[in-house]
């Protein structure tokens, strides 16, 4: 059983954008129950959220009321308070990107389970994130590999293998990574193909 | 408001009962039960509250959650009643939540539970985790080690419950040698093939979550097992009096309990609680946790009422947190952070006279903390992170 979520909660640095009325103060309250570190700012201000872990903020069917948020910020964890199902309020959520969403008037059960979710659902999201970066650096380092190796066979009329082998020492000769090693070589390959056209 | 007028209109302040006489849960609520009738008692032979006595309205739901919740919901609409007194599981408890939250009504709940629950509509005067299990666990490691078997009833009080109980354990480098659980209405008896098993593992200490008759069958097998000769003891949170009474004082003796009361706390306002609770229901009936916190919460609302003059719950509610009793247990105090009560944890051993004697108790109340979920602790410390804890003090044994 992992609580590593649930474990963590209490080191949470929450910031509630939501008018200071009623439901903001019942969902302050309930959240620090649960043991969060909580601040309660409104107007929404985007500069607050950069030290948060996870934003609740106020959706209205004028997405103006959340505007300045950074939705692709993969750390934080965005959570939306909404009074209405209309249209414009649900393509304000689409926008935000949010990872849950707690109905007003604000009752006390439900938060927690919201949070938990939302916090899991953007770990998860942001591991997938870093994992899909990766995997596009790995696929552009490998095509300028082979691209380079094709270069040196044809050049040193050697094999795959030999060609490849000549690469990776050079590039532990020089200490820089491969598909650096292998740009220099695909670039200065381009270059002196310019050279070689020139009319 | 209809329902706050009807009430009122009358010349007593009526309110709702709803503990089990009958059925699985019979002997907790039964005690429950008494113990808010002494109450209640006590209150109008002073004069009532505000010049009105207190006019109970009771009901046996029979230990069934949808017993719970249509009674609930009869007192709510049909008694025209605000104010219940009731429930003793989680799942009685929850079942009527959404009708007491629904229909605007004030529960005060008067039993232990594992927590993570607020309402606005619900006040809860038993212990959480942070006032039972954390103490429990330390004085297991201490005095008998860390390899403990798990045994419960199959519902959520066990299972969350015994989440605790591994956390502890494993923060105490301990093992947990084995995890049962059973039905809570249980057709045969028989632990059988369970004790077998225990006397296999021989492990340091059996927590028992199991609730109700199936308990109280477990305690009696237990004792004719070559572990309990051995002195290998069961821990519980909800094993009292009254179960100890069950189960035969000479076969209950050297189990532990961990709760904020036992019948033999030496308080001055536990043994006028003593002599009245024995004066009114005789000299043989079982004096609990089950019935003081019962108690306790009635005279909480009785001062509540008498200083707002109105059964409104949001109205009671605001004027009942913060709101301090000099309980049989020492100083019961309302959070009005979340609603559940300051009590004061204490560890108990079975005597053969099926009382305990008190091994353990805290300085002083320990605020509730309901969602404590990170248990960093140390074998000499346990201390939660969050609301800051008392210190305690161990009794000579």
């Amino acid at each position: 059983m992992d609580l590593r979520i649930l474990r963590e909660l209490r080191d949470l640095r929450v910031l509630i954008a939501h008018p200071h009325d009623g439901d903001g103060d019942e969902l302050v309250r309930q959240l620090r129950r649960i043991g969060c570190d909580v601040s309660h700012v409104w107007p929404a201000a985007a500069k607050a959220s950069e030290r948060a872990d996870v934003v609740f903020f106020l959706v209205e069917h004028e997405s103006a009321t959340h505007r300045g948020f950074n939705y692709d910020d993969t750390s934080l964890t965005r959570i939306a308070v909404v009074n209405a199902e209309s249209p414009l309020t649900l393509r304000a959520l689409m926008d935000a990107r949010v990872h849950a969403v707690i109905m007003k008037p604000i009752r006390p059960i439900g938060i927690l389970t919201n949070l938990v979710l939302a916090r899991a659902l953007q770990s998860y999201e942001a591991k997938l994130s870093s994992k899909v970066a990766k995997l596009e650096e790995t696929m552009k380092s490998q095509r300028l590999i082979a691209k380079a190796t094709r270069i040196i066979m044809a050049k040193e009329s050697i094999s795959e293998n030999e060609a490849y082998t000549l690469l990776r020492r050079q590039a532990m000769k020089k200490r820089v990574s491969m598909a650096s090693i292998a740009d220099a070589v695909a670039r200065a390959e381009e270059l002196l193909e310019g050279i070689r056209n020139a009319p | 408001m209809q329902n706050d007028t009807l009430a009122n209109n009358r010349d007593s302040w009526r309110v709702g009962i709803l503990f089990s006489r009958s059925g699985v849960m019979r002997i907790p609520q039964s005690e429950h039960f008494f113990g808010t009738a002494l109450a209640i008692e006590e209150v109008n032979s002073a004069g009532g509250i505000l010049g009105r006595p207190v006019e109970p309205i009771a009901y046996d739901p029979g230990s069934n959650p949808v017993a719970y919740r249509e009674l609930a919901e009869r007192l709510l609409i049909d008694d025209g009643v605000q104010i219940i007194f009731g429930c003793s599981t989680s799942a009685e408890r929850k079942a009527v939540l959404p009708s007491i939250e629904r229909w605007n009504g004030l529960l005060w709940y008067p039993s232990l539970y594992e927590g993570f629950e607020y309402s606005p509509n619900i006040i809860y005067t038993g212990a959480v985790p942070n006032q039972n299990s954390i103490q429990l666990a330390r004085y297991l490691a201490r005095q008998h080690g860390s390899r403990i078997f798990l045994i419960g009833s199959d519902y959520i009080y066990p299972r969350e419950s015994n989440r605790v109980m591994k956390e502890l354990v494993d923060a105490a480098q301990g093992e947990i040698v084995g995890e049962e659980y059973f039905p809570l209405v249980l057709a045969d008896r028989s632990f059988g093939e369970t004790l077998d098993r225990l006397c296999r593992i021989r492990p340091d200490a059996i927590f028992s979550t199991l609730v109700g008759e199936a308990g109280i069958s477990f305690y009696r097998q237990y004792a004719e097992t070559k572990l309990f000769a051995a002195g290998i003891p069961i821990a519980s949170l909800t094993m009292a009096e009254g179960e100890l009474a069950e189960i035969g004082g000479e076969r209950a003796a050297g189990h532990i309990t961990a709760a904020p009361y036992f019948s033999t706390v030496e308080t001055p306002a536990n043994r006028q609680f003593n002599q009245r609770f024995r004066a009114k229901f005789g000299e043989s009936r079982p004096i609990s946790m089950y019935a003081e916190a019962a108690y306790c919460q009635v005279h909480l609302f009785a001062q509540a009422l008498a200083a707002c003059g109105t059964t409104n719950p949001q109205v009671l509610a605001r004027e009942a947190l913060g709101a301090e009793f000099h309980a049989p247990q020492g100083l019961v105090t309302i959070d009005p952070d979340n609603n559940h009560a300051y009590v004061t944890p204490r560890i108990g051993i079975a005597a053969a006279d099926c009382t305990f004697r008190i091994v353990h108790e805290e300085a002083e109340p320990v605020k509730p903390d309901p969602y404590l979920v990170s248990y960093d602790y140390d074998l000499d410390g346990f201390a939660p992170r969050g609301p800051g804890q008392a210190g305690a003090r161990e009794l000579p044994a």
